[in-house]
């Protein structure tokens, strides 16, 4: 999986904003705003491939948190996007 | 100067040249709203949104999520406007037409710090007479992506593609009898934009040919000039030419630029606007050439022709180029506006001010003339 091209994350007001801004994303018209360790991921994931084991693994190198609680948070984290529509298969 | 407008230029010149806003004009309460409203006039709604975030104090959050839709809107233009350029340039080059000529727009947002803030326009591309019609006649066969009714005229081709508003050029631009050797003007621009003399770039991406270094810096001066004299300009095409001279001042051939700025006459209409630039917009004055910082330019009231008109004067209420307007109700507008863009220009230049009252009614007519020409004979 991986971060539709086109997307950006910028900090508006204090917030993290991620807004489509390719043409990839001329009918994206929504703003969503991440917490600090869901913009910790998306840093460290734009460009590259990834699955929710290795949004895992960000996790438990950041911050202190159990494998199977990221695993989760992860996954959860990960269906969002999709939901979204932020990320490609 | 209102202190509004102060604020403005410090968050434009920032966005200009990479400098810090100071964050003392900011102190106290702020007007963001009317602050807002003015970079909307001045088409620098981009430039001066960037720099909010590097100010202590800045508008509410509701208005900074507003504004960063707005950026964002036209960020997604800026690549679509790249994508389709790409394309009407490949599908010219595949009928035989090798360097269709990119002018102004796209072409001059690349030399801005953040070429995804300006705002966005249409697409130019120079083809010149020998290919005109060729290009015309595929423009008009590319139906499945022509979105709205197109138009033709001796200068232009006008159609829409992708919702991309563009205009395929047979002419470059108009000379007006203002200026000297305005005939020789004609037959300069079609000279410069032959094949060998073009710059071929890429930006970002997308191979494009633009025209040479010193034509681009008179053209987009006069482009400017020409509309400040008839309706008004915007802040917006000075930072474009701004830009331009920064971007290029160590290509350009500054002897030949002063040879030919006076050889057509425009020496001291670039001159006014290099006073505003060099005052307001704090361009460094190594990028200009021919301009005497001695000599009283009338800086404030050029300015105040640009605060009031806004974007392409479109602010200063009296454009009448709309669709749907009366033609005798326009002939009465654009005649009113005569007299009023006189008024400005004779507050600042009186010889040159009575030279367009004169000849901008000649000009009409003589353009009136040559299109009627066109449309009979096609030539």
């Amino acid at each position: 999986m991986k971060i539709i091209e086109g997307f950006k994350l910028r900090s508006v007001a204090g917030e993290m904003i991620v807004s489509g801004e390719g043409t990839n994303q001329l009918n994206f018209n929504k703003l969503i705003a991440l917490n600090s360790t869901a913009t910790f991921l998306w840093q460290n994931l734009e460009g590259q491939e990834f699955d929710a084991q290795k949004m895992a693994e960000l996790l438990i190198g950041e911050f202190d948190v159990e494998q199977s609680q990221a695993l989760k948070d992860a996954q959860q984290l990960l269906d969002t996007w999709v939901e979204c529509g932020l990320i490609e298969q | 100067m209102e202190r509004v407008r102060e604020q403005l230029l410090e968050l434009v010149k920032a966005s200009l040249w990479g400098t810090s806003p100071s964050s003392e004009l900011f102190m106290g309460d702020v007007d963001w709203p009317k602050l807002l409203n003015e970079a909307q006039k001045q088409a620098l709604l981009g430039q001066t949104y960037i720099q909010f975030e590097r100010l202590e104090a800045r508008p509410p959050k509701g208005i900074m999520l507003r504004l960063h839709s707005l950026t964002t809107l036209n960020r997604k233009m800026h690549s679509k406007q790249l994508q389709v350029l790409d394309t009407i340039t490949k599908r010219l080059q595949s009928i035989g037409i090798e360097r269709p000529v990119l002018l102004k727009g796209i072409g001059v947002s690349a030399n801005y710090l953040d070429p995804t803030t300006r705002q966005c326009g249409d697409i130019d591309l120079y083809v010149g007479k020998e290919h005109y019609d060729k290009a015309c006649e595929a423009a008009k066969s590319w139906s499945e992506s022509i979105t709205d009714k197109h138009s033709m005229s001796r200068k232009h081709y006008h159609f829409t593609f992708e919702g991309i508003p563009i205009e395929i050029h047979r002419i470059v631009i108009t000379s007006n009898n203002i200026m000297h050797h305005a005939s020789h003007f004609d037959t300069w621009c079609v000279e410069a934009l032959e094949g060998d003399k073009l710059r071929h770039e890429s930006i970002e991406g997308v191979e494009v040919y633009l025209p040479p270094y010193n034509f681009d810096a008179i053209y987009i001066f006069f482009h400017a000039w020409n509309h400040f004299c008839s309706y008004g300009i915007a802040f917006r095409q000075i930072c474009d030419w701004c830009r331009y001279l920064e971007s290029h001042k160590a290509n350009i051939d500054r002897t030949q630029l002063e040879a030919d700025l006076k050889y057509f006459g425009l020496i001291r209409p670039w001159s006014y606007f290099a006073a505003v630039a060099i005052k307001l917009l704090a361009l460094d004055p190594a990028c200009l050439v021919g301009f005497d910082e001695s000599q009283k330019w009338h800086t404030d009231k050029v300015a105040q022709r640009i605060w009031s008109g806004g974007n392409f004067g479109f602010y200063g209420g009296k454009h009448a180029s709309g669709k749907g307007i009366n033609i005798f109700v326009r002939k009465f507008i654009n005649f009113f506006s005569l007299f009023h863009s006189f008024g400005y220009l004779h507050s600042i230049d009186p010889r040159y001010s009575y030279n367009f009252l004169f000849r901008t009614p000649l000009n009409s007519i003589k353009f009136n003339i040559f299109e009627l020409y066109y449309k009979i004979t096609g030539k």
